[in-house]
């Protein structure tokens, strides 16, 4: 349980007290104030792993039973400790195409949404039932400390659980914070070691390499970098670039292909398999971090 | 039609649909997906009670809010939404000690909104109002409100451990005033009122600078980019305003001056407004 900061802790906690009780929440002195203070990890030993819903579930057999061994040779006998996220997938898309048409807020849609992000994991879970893995909504994360000690591993659905509060996108009608977001908010709420999205694509490209031709391959970048860049699609939820720069904990993330067996059993010994995104250095935050080395 | 990898396999299962194999993170997808939005309760009038301001200040503030509140449930369908008030200030304080992260903050918090909404519901009772959590909020609104003319609800979002890393430290962004906002805006509201204990937005704070002048009306842009150094609202609102589909401003009325609420929600201005 470290302190990052040196210094007297009663009296920090006397003068941020004071702040806190008498000022506004929106007070710039007092929010400079929460800066500073120390970062405990709630999980630090472990990891998250989305599965991605088109790339990877929506494939079937073929493309889940390999991930699925895979997934099952890490938390058991490799001993690596998985929170297992879903992703959505074509289903979502269906109901999304329903939902614009019908003029329906993203809110709504957002409900809509997860619910798939639900079903998959409940296909994960049943897959891994015999190894007496849980699947868990949001409610029961209270219980995920345990299931991770017995178990080593949970399955959750990536979708955070904003329902009818899910943001507006300045234009279109898809909710922007989907489950690449509630799952990298996962890791980074428990301080965990790394985030590995797992997809059919070997990482971040140019373009979107199922559609443009003659793109190109980013290894690793910046995610201030990758910002700049404006690119048209990317590998992962846009509003992750910007949770990763805030973020104190976690200091990259890592998009693999998880078609090609043996990717995610080295993504999770922190072997750079595929795209490699990571914050640029905040050095007064990153004094803690237990993410994916720079 | 999407390419091949060599040595990949098979497709996916598709279901047919417009967004079929399309990116969701696309530009031009996302974009391809703006509609007009459906108002799914054009009657919903949303009134936000501050924590701090209104609740925290006991029988003196409360009982002349709650009586107004009971007079506008004879014209007025009202979602009444509550602040977090003072033992959220105490909950990040002790949090934040420990080093707790943003999303802890949030969960924690959650429950000091909802026992303010508890307190509301209670004495709103024999009105027929009750307090729903969020679950019902979100799926059965329609029928309480079709029941009784009120229900109570807790501000804050269901963030919880899923908050955003903020911008600067640690305090939870999707407070109270951010949570009501945004459901105003999914449920397609005809209004919404903040309920504070100030007459409105201020040049700087009224409480310790008097010469302080009140800002009557103001566009979001303009507020933003004036920085003040606080506000009785969360700057969030303030960029949420400027990409919601249907609310379109919203006032910040002093709940301590009798009258100011009911006046509102006739649509009068009486505070400030604050416009997209």
């Amino acid at each position: 349980m470290a302190r990052v900061r040196e210094g007297a802790p009663e009296q920090d906690f006397r003068a941020l007290e004071s702040l806190v009780m008498s000022r506004s929440l929106t007070d710039r002195e007092l929010l400079e104030a929460t800066e500073r203070t120390p970062d405990y990890a709630i999980l630090p030993h472990a990891s998250v792993v989305k599965i991605g819903g088109q790339s990877i579930i929506d494939r079937g057999r073929q493309a889940v039973y390999p991930i699925v061994e895979e997934l099952k040779e890490n938390f058991t006998t490799r001993n690596h400790k998985l929170l297992i996220g879903t992703g959505a997938g074509t289903r979502a898309r269906h109901l999304y195409s329903l939902g614009v048409d019908l003029g329906l807020p993203t809110g709504v849609m957002t409900i809509l949404g997860t619910a798939v992000a639900v079903q998959n994991a409940h296909i994960l879970g049943y897959l891994l039932a015999k190894h007496g893995i849980p699947v868990i909504g949001p409610q029961q994360f209270t219980q995920l400390p345990l299931y991770l000690a017995e178990r080593n591993a949970v399955i959750f659905p990536g979708m955070p659980p904003y329902t009818m509060w899910q943001h507006t996108q300045k234009e279109g009608l898809i909710p922007p914070h989907r489950t690449d977001a509630g799952c990298f908010l996962v890791a980074e709420v428990f301080g965990c070691r790394q985030m590995i999205f797992v997809k059919d694509e070997d990482g971040l490209y140019t373009a979107n390499p199922k559609f443009a031709a003659n793109v190109k391959f980013i290894p690793r970048i910046s995610a201030g970098e990758l910002l700049s860049l404006k690119l048209p699609d990317l590998v992962v939820e846009p509003p992750i670039l910007e949770f990763l720069q805030r973020a104190r904990h976690l200091a990259a993330i890592q998009v693999i292909n998880g078609l090609k067996p043996g990717n995610l059993t080295r993504a999770l010994d922190g072997e750079h398999v595929g795209t490699i995104i990571y914050a640029d250095a905040r050095p007064e935050r990153k004094e803690a971090a237990h993410g994916t080395p720079a | 039609m999407a390419r091949r990898h060599d040595g990949q396999p098979q497709e996916a299962k598709h279901v047919a649909s417009m967004l079929m194999r399309q990116s969701l993170v696309d530009r031009e997808v996302v974009r391809s997906t703006e509609r007009p939005v459906i108002r799914i309760l054009p009657w919903l009038n949303v009134v936000k009670i501050g924590g701090h301001g209104i609740i925290d200040q006991g029988r003196e503030t409360v009982f002349p809010v709650v009586e107004e509140l009971s007079r506008a449930l004879e014209k007025h369908k009202l979602l009444i939404a509550t602040g977090a008030g003072v033992r959220s200030r105490h909950i990040f304080s002790i949090g934040l000690d420990l080093g707790l992260p943003t999303g802890v903050l949030s969960a924690l918090s959650a429950a000091d909104a909802e026992q303010n909404g508890h307190i509301l519901g209670a004495l709103l009772a024999k009105h027929g109002v009750v307090f729903l959590p969020h679950a019902m909020v979100a799926h059965q609104l329609a029928i309480f409100l079709m029941t009784c003319n009120g229900v109570v609800m807790n501000g804050v979002p269901p963030y919880d451990l899923w908050e955003f890393p903020p911008e600067v430290g640690k305090i939870p962004a999707h407070r109270t005033d951010a949570g009501t906002f945004l459901l105003a805006d999914a449920y397609g509201a005809r209004q919404l009122i903040y309920v504070e204990d100030v007459d409105g937005i201020f040049t700087d704070d009224p409480k310790t600078d008097p010469h302080a002048e009140l800002i009557r009306k103001i566009r979001a842009d303009d507020l933003a980019a004036r920085n003040l150094r606080t506000l009785p609202v969360d700057r969030l609102v303030i960029e949420l305003l400027q990409s919601a589909r249907h609310v379109k401003e919203f006032q910040i009325v002093n709940g301590r001056k009798p009258g100011n609420i009911l006046r509102a929600l006739e649509g009068e201005h009486v505070g400030t407004i604050v416009y997209a």
